[in-house]
């Protein structure tokens, strides 16, 4: 949980970015504003950029004002500017509403304006607006400035036109017309999550009929951006529930949303577990021997008695425990393999399978089912069958020492197949021996009335099971 | 009849796992402080594998924090750190991350299962399809219990 090291540099002036970026970008130095996306992926060590150029100190780019017919946004402006409407009529008062959407409070007020389009989040609720709004966007570099518009500026998941040595200084959203409406929802699961999707709309009511309108849809696609078919609906006609209606539909049918793991996941929701026969009766077993006495364990409100400890900051817990080593895991990144070596550097002390070669694996402990049990080794021996397996420990004085050993250790894997496909029953397609034995105690111990021959094929399971 | 079912990867543990294991040189005993729901199985566990005697090897579960499935498998790594307190004749601490956590914890996973039989009549179709999904949840609720590693 402590970044790679990395030199930050602190430029005072523009030229100064500039010039620190052309020097730097090609040695991997990435641009820190608010940081809110950046240090924590490079806490993960997902993001290990050598240079940072820490942009918070630099003159002028916290400036936001109205040059003209656009609204100017610095690259030093945090989302809490916008709390309150920095300007009068629609588009102060649109701000106010869409930034209450972002994050929690903390995030917004570190996390910046611009950083939120140069990170091109799909989710992001800034990339929304911008989209909706035609922004321009002033990207500097030193080879010159150039203004370029937010429909050439974002191009997929986290991915901008931006070139390497190039920052994005400021963005100009145009202001809107006094009698502009606008509308914006988002949803997810819990406030302050990323939006699963996003909706903004601004439309002018000219002579009792909607015209200028902009329909903006964010999350769903790899970039948020207008639907000009819902637009089309829109344009020329009077407001009606009716119109709105077909406007969403028109919307829906433009879109094609991303698939990713929460449209999973809002599927499995709608799916929810059913009480069924089994749950009933265990409720049953529960609550039988009281029958009648009038205590019943089941939805009796039991006195909490560890409560005052925990809340009063006396919890006792593992990571406050000193320890003269910290131990950090070297794990695999890849599913399936055969480790050729391991390489610690010089001194490190680091623990692997050959050091454990008298351990026993771990044994499930299951009997029912048919169950084939698995041994799973403390460290990955020979073949990694999972990613994230662990196939050394490091340890170290201290957790960070310990982190960045384990970061430099280096470990040879030649890829292998994974098990994830199931054709077949994986025991009668593969034609090992020790498969075609398990395969045989499928079947004897096949239940007598459903004959279900069953196999679990687990990933982590590929290499050996 | 084929029936396939499929389960994704799921992850128990609002709070990262977290173990201490110190070594009291005088005795040779040592004392695993972890984030566990089940020391008594966890001692018996962690001694069988290194075999050594049980009454070396006292388990400790602190404040957790609450219960979840994931305290009640057993975590390779809370072996290899009695085994590292042997070893180093001292005490060694680990904290799991938040991203470890989510990829490589000790615990449910992906799980494709396929069953197929033959069938005569449609009645029998459908009992089997029911009884799969019964026998099929009750597997994947029971490939969580004590000291099964589910990985």
């Amino acid at each position: 949980m402590k970044p790679a090291p990395f030199t930050r540099h602190v430029p005072r002036t523009v030229d100064e970015v500039v010039s620190a970026l052309a020097e730097f970008a090609p040695l991997d130095g990435r641009i820190l504003a608010g940081g809110q996306s950046l240090v924590p992926i490079m806490a993960f060590r997902m993001a290990r950029p050598a240079h940072l150029i820490d942009i918070n100190e630099v003159e002028g780019l916290d400036r936001l004002a109205v040059d003209g017919d656009y609204l100017s946004i610095g690259a030093r402006v945090r989302h809490g500017a916008f709390h309150k409407p920095v300007i009068d009529g629609p588009l102060g008062k649109l701000l106010a509403f869409v930034v209450s959407h972002i994050a929690h409070y903390p995030i917004r007020m570190r996390g910046t304006f611009c950083g939120s389009l140069a990170h091109a989040d799909p989710a992001s609720e800034w990339c929304l607006v911008a989209a909706t709004l035609d922004a321009n966007l002033v990207v500097k570099s030193v080879r010159g400035e150039r203004i370029v518009p937010v429909t050439d500026f974002l191009e997929g998941i986290m991915s901008t036109s931006l070139a390497e040595d190039e920052f994005l200084a400021e963005a100009r959203l145009p202001l809107l017309p006094d009698d502009t409406k606008f509308g914006f929802y988002e949803f997810s699961r819990r406030a302050g999550d990323f939006a699963m999707s996003a909706a903004l709309v601004t439309y002018r009511l000219v002579e009792g009929v909607i015209a200028d309108a902009h329909v903006g849809i964010g999350g769903a696609e790899d970039r948020a951006r207008r639907i000009l078919e819902a637009e089309d609906v829109l344009n020329g006609n009077a407001p009606s529930p009716d119109l709105f209606v077909a406007a969403g539909e028109a919307a829906a049918n433009a879109i094609e949303p991303l698939e990713d793991i929460q449209t999973t996941a809002r599927i499995s929701l709608r799916s929810g577990p059913r009480r069924d026969a089994p749950r009933a009766g265990a409720v049953d077993a529960m609550t039988i021997h009281t029958k009648g006495t009038g205590t019943t364990w089941v939805g009796r409100s039991i006195r909490r008695l560890e409560d005052p400890a925990l809340v009063t900051g006396r919890g006792r817990f593992t990571a406050d425990m000193p320890a003269t080593h910290w131990v950090r895991f070297v794990r695999s990144s890849v599913a399936a393999g055969t480790i050729e070596n391991i390489t610690a550097p010089e001194g490190a002390g680091i623990v692997t399978a050959k050091d454990l070669a008298k351990l026993k694996p771990i044994r499930p402990m299951l009997s029912k089912f048919n169950y084939v049990a698995v041994g799973q080794p403390i460290l990955a021996d020979g073949v990694v069958r999972f990613t994230g397996e662990s196939i050394a420990a490091v340890y170290a004085p201290s957790k960070d020492q310990a982190e960045d050993i384990a970061d430099q250790v280096e470990v040879e894997i030649s890829e292998g197949r994974t098990a994830d496909r199931c054709d077949g029953c994986a025991c009668r397609r593969r034609s090992a021996g020790s498969r075609r034995h398990q395969a045989q105690r499928h079947r004897r111990g096949s239940h007598r009335d459903t004959r279900l021959r069953g196999c679990l094929e687990d990933r982590t399971q590929g290499a050996a099971c | 009849m084929l029936k396939r079912a499929r389960t994704v990867r799921m992850r128990r543990r609002w709070r990262p796992a977290r173990g201490h294991a110190s070594y009291d040189g005088s005795t040779g005993r040592v004392t695993l402080t972890c984030t566990t729901q089940m020391p008594h199985l966890t001692r018996t566990a962690v001694c069988d594998i290194l075999g050594i005697p049980e009454s070396d090897l006292r388990v400790i579960a602190p404040d957790v924090g609450g219960g979840f499935g994931q305290k009640m498998s057993l975590a390779p790594e809370y072996v290899l750190l009695v085994w590292l307190a042997r070893k180093l004749r001292s005490s060694v601490a680990w904290t799991e991350d938040r991203r470890e956590n989510l990829i490589a914890s000790f615990h449910s996973r992906d799980q494709h299962v396929q069953a197929r039989r033959r069938i005569r009549q449609e009645r029998q179709a459908a009992r089997f399809a029911r009884r799969y999904r019964r026998q099929y949840r009750r597997l994947f609720l029971l490939s969580r219990r004590p000291a099964a590693s589910n990985p």
